[in-house]
């Protein structure tokens, strides 16, 4: 596995706002995590980059190997070698990644130059050889642009060169195409799927846009209020979810085909992080709550498939 | 919405800073409101005899050339100076309120008219349109509290001018158009109540400059005039004995320094718990 | 049944620069015409930058058009008085897209609902009793009346963003993208809610959407957008006729892993809404481009029944290709 994650658990003061979350992504595989506002997806991402001290968190349990190595506890010097090195983050807004004040070029020049030590030639080489790679039209000259000067698609695009600009092994993607239109989305997922495909890098994809987790990913976590709820590989979450959240929200989902009035929404709203309700943190919103959900916190339990869930009552069934 | 402007006011002055500068404020004021009983000799009872004496137990602040009271004049110079300045940014608030809403609401010509006025007049320091327009008016203390809030008015209706402006394109405001609300509706319930805050934190900031403008109009001997105490004609009469009896000259000023300060400091502890929404946000 | 809103040749230019930059159009909307009867759900689908708030805003005349003309209820908009229109706001309502900033952050969810009454000069008979059921209808506690907004969520503030506009019992609601900032689940909840208070109420809405999948399961009929042009009118279940709405559905990713969809890519980028060339607005991106398209401007033409497109070399009415697993 290119990383584990094992069991772990995520402070900020006295809220664990991820907990017991379990999951792995190999070399050439996309691993979907998919959650709503609050089921602590981005947060895990920031604990995989070694970001969390910088928003006041911090990891209280369990461990993140990346490629055989703990990076729980890793020296920041040693961190900062991995990051936007070996592993890369693609924001969700790409405006915000990008620096206004500095020329498209030398920010992704930056990477190479830093972790894979290019001369400023090289670099520039490498730079335009990736935003061919990714369909941006004339690299050359927009090169030399400002980033106001492109559109959104193109600004993620430009985000995602500079993230592989340091030729990483794993690519973490928050929500890489939710601030963008639909085409142009499409566009983006596709050029994420390729990436890996051809240069066989892990792929942390994560959305909550079930259509987008369908469409590119190979396994999926599914998250709720902190805790991986299932895991799952695609084909088989989509046709037989086992945990009531993942049915429900996969029924939340209109299709052209359902009949009017036919779309089924989860009742209840998500607990907040200091309002969190005992026992499996889903049992307050769930149709086939048992008595038991309400004590007893059910473990993810991950079979020799692969799959696994954190209900009491798919685990009966 | 009074209840929240008076928690913010419970929250400012909780804080040390607001505490502190609350409590030199509030003595202040009851120094001013209470001046007759409060000064322990009349303001104006002359003694030739103890000309310009030192603070002692009798005349704790001192006596000045014409063997007056110091302490009972500036007691009752804080009446002057307060009501002055306060009376005249409350009129510049208010009419800044009315043009700069006018202006940042409706736009068009009458905005660019007054505008190019404001930043007229904004481009002269206050103190020389309070000495032109004292000039005009003539001196006294009508034709100060008018010199001052003229001064003023630039600031406060070009900060009201903005805060609606920016507030305008809000969409709460659109959706109370799509109501079908008029303009009246529109600007009392949503755009001023939204402005209104930091309006009153810059006019609480502009008493403590319009303090100082008081006092140096009245040192020159344009404000209140004799016998009618004020710090700026005390520090003024002061000039002269300056070497005799430096505390008729140095007390007044202090006064004037201290309640500067602790004006300005209040409203910062203002400012900090008006922020109130920011915090829930993150939350 | 009859037409509650009927829009002619409406246009909306916004004209920039002036005193030293060359005066330049921005054409938002361009000779829109469309009927919406009553009891009907109308979708208007399209991407950012396509004139689907502006004509939301059109339709309901919180902007003046440029040109054409908007009828409700038989009657022209532009022939009212100021006073008049004020009170036919009362039957025309808007649901925004961001609950977060539709509410004066000063006012309580009491003082928020109320103010339509206010607005209107109606004096509601109890006004708990009024609160109590505005939030009722919407499926919120009645406890919320005495919050303010920062302290509910997105879909109460929502669900009060609705509550609001139904309390003048209008007749047409333009719902301006409803769910965009919202979860999914708590998009299926509104959703629900709009379904259900339409057949109770009798509510025309005017649905406004960049999800084509979310128009195509509410809607009865929908309009395709782009660079501020009606491109196609279609109803939900037909097959698409103009490429662009093709385009879209195939962008449109199905949660079905079986229906992975490969992914065609559209060339080039949208052209702005500045210089917009004489022919088709999508000519430079179509697959299926003429040296026709980029000369003449195409109407809209009749495909079948309720469905219309303008495009000179429109797609066959052919049941929907899904490749599979192509992208895997």
């Amino acid at each position: 596995m290119l990383l584990d994650l094992e069991m772990l658990r995520i402070r900020f003061g006295a809220f664990s706002p991820v907990d017991q979350v379990t999951l792995s992504v190999d070399r050439g595989e996309i691993l979907g995590i998919v959650g709503e506002s609050g089921s602590g997806k981005s947060l895990t991402a920031t604990a995989i980059m070694g970001l969390l001290p910088r928003i006041g968190g911090q990891i209280a349990a369990g461990n993140i190997r990346f490629d055989g190595t703990d990076l729980v506890g890793m020296p920041e010097r040693q961190l900062r070698r991995l990051r936007g090195g070996r592993i890369a983050l693609i924001t969700q807004n790409p405006m915000t990644s990008l620096d206004s004040m500095m020329r498209i070029g030398p920010q992704i020049d930056q990477a190479a130059r830093l972790h894979l030590g290019l001369s400023r030639s090289a670099a520039r080489a490498r730079s335009l050889e990736l935003m061919a790679d990714l369909r941006i039209p004339d690299p050359a000259s927009v090169y030399d642009l400002f980033p106001h000067q492109l559109s959104g698609g193109m600004k993620q695009r430009i985000v995602i060169a500079m993230a592989l600009a340091g030729d990483p092994e794993l690519l973490i993607a928050d929500e890489p195409t939710t601030a963008l239109d639909v085409t142009v989305q499409a566009q983006i997922v596709q050029i994420l799927v390729d990436l890996v495909r051809q240069r066989g890098l892990g792929l942390i994809l994560i959305t909550h846009d079930m259509g987008v987790v369908a469409q590119a990913c190979d396994r999926v976590a599914v998250m709720y209020c902190g805790r991986v709820v299932e895991l799952a590989q695609v084909d088989a979450l989509f046709e037989h979810p086992r945990h009531p959240y993942t049915q429900a929200l996969i029924r939340c989902i209109p299709r052209h085909d359902m009949a009017k009035g036919t779309m089924s929404a989860i009742p209840g709203v998500v607990p907040s992080a200091a309002a969190q309700p005992p026992g499996c943190r889903f049992n307050p919103r769930c149709a086939l709550v048992a008595d038991r959900c309400r004590v007893e916190t059910p473990e993810l339990r991950v079979g020799t498939s692969g799959n696994g869930v954190a209900c009491h009552v798919a685990e009966a069934a | 919405m009074i209840k929240h402007r008076a928690l913010a006011l419970l929250k400012a002055v909780s804080t040390f800073k607001g505490g502190i500068s609350g409590a030199f404020l509030l003595l202040l004021v009851i120094g001013a409101l209470f001046a007759p009983w409060l000064s322990p000799y009349p303001y104006d009872q002359q003694d030739l005899g103890i000309m310009n004496q030192a603070p002692s137990l009798t005349h704790l602040f001192g006596t000045d050339e014409f063997g007056r009271d110091v302490l009972s004049r500036m007691i009752t110079g804080a009446r002057t100076s307060l009501s002055v300045s306060v009376t005249a940014i409350g009129i510049s608030v208010l009419l800044g309120l009315v043009l700069g809403a006018t202006c940042g609401y409706f736009g068009g010509t009458f905005d660019r008219i007054v505008m190019t006025v404001i930043d007229l007049t904004w481009s002269f320091p206050e103190i020389l349109i309070a000495l032109m327009l004292v000039a005009i008016i003539g001196p006294g203390l009508e034709g100060v509290v008018i010199a001052i809030a003229i001064a003023y008015l630039a600031q406060f209706t070009r900060l009201t001018r903005t805060q609606i402006m920016s507030l305008k394109s809000e969409t709460y405001v659109e959706a109370t158009i799509s109501l079908g609300a008029g303009h009246a509706h529109v600007l009392f319930s949503h755009l001023l109540p939204n402005a209104l805050a930091p309006v009153l934190v810059a006019a609480m900031l502009a008493t403590g400059d319009a303090i100082i403008l008081e006092a140096t109009l009245g040192f020159f001997g344009l404000g209140a005039q004799p016998p009618t105490p004020s710090w700026g004609a005390m520090m003024s009469s002061g000039t002269a004995q300056l070497f005799i009896a430096p505390w008729v000259i140095l007390l007044p000023g202090l006064a004037v320094a201290l309640t500067v300060v602790f004006l300005n400091l209040f409203g910062d502890a203002v400012i900090a718990a008006l922020d109130v929404r920011a915090k829930f946000r993150e939350a | 049944m009859s037409d509650l809103l009927t829009v002619n040749g409406l246009s909306r230019r916004f004209s920039d620069g002036g005193l030293f930059r060359k005066r330049k159009v921005f054409h938002a909307v361009s000779d829109v015409s469309f009927t919406l009867k009553r009891g009907q759900i109308l979708g208007v689908v399209g991407e950012s930058g396509c004139g689907k708030s502006t004509l939301a805003r059109l339709v309901l005349r919180l902007i003046n058009p440029s040109a054409g003309q908007v009828q409700f209820d038989g009657v022209d908009m532009a022939s009212l008085s100021r006073t008049d229109m004020r009170r036919l706001r009362q039957r025309m309502q808007l649901v925004f897209q961001d609950p977060y900033s539709a509410i004066d952050p000063r006012y309580s969810i009491r003082d928020a609902l109320l103010e339509p009454y206010r607005v209107q000069g109606v004096k509601p008979k109890s006004t708990d009793d009024t609160v109590s059921s505005l939030l009722d209808m919407v499926g919120l506690n009645g406890s919320l009346a005495a919050s303010y907004p920062h302290q509910l969520s997105g879909g109460q503030k929502q669900r009060v963003g609705i509550a609001r506009a139904l309390a003048l019992n209008p007749s047409l609601v333009v719902l301006d993208e409803p769910t965009a900032s919202l979860d999914v689940s708590v998009q299926a909840q509104i959703v629900s809610l709009l379904e259900r208070l339409r057949q109770e109420l009798g509510l025309t809405y005017l649905f406004i959407s960049h999800d084509l999948g979310l128009v195509r399961y509410f809607c009865d009929q929908i309009l395709v957008m782009y660079l501020g042009r009606i491109v196609e009118v279609l109803p939900s279940d037909a097959a698409p006729a103009h490429p662009y709405t093709r385009a879209l559905l195939d962008s449109t990713f199905e949660p079905d892993p079986k229906r992975r969809r490969s992914i065609t890519r559209l060339g080039g980028e949208i052209p702005s809404g500045y210089d917009l060339p004489p022919g088709c607005a999508f000519a430079n991106r179509c697959p299926r481009v003429t040296d026709l398209c980029r000369r003449v401007l195409p109407t809209l033409t009749t495909q079948g029944s309720g469905h219309q497109a303008a495009c000179h070399h429109p797609l066959a009415a052919v049941p929907e290709v899904v490749e599979q697993r192509s992208v895997a």
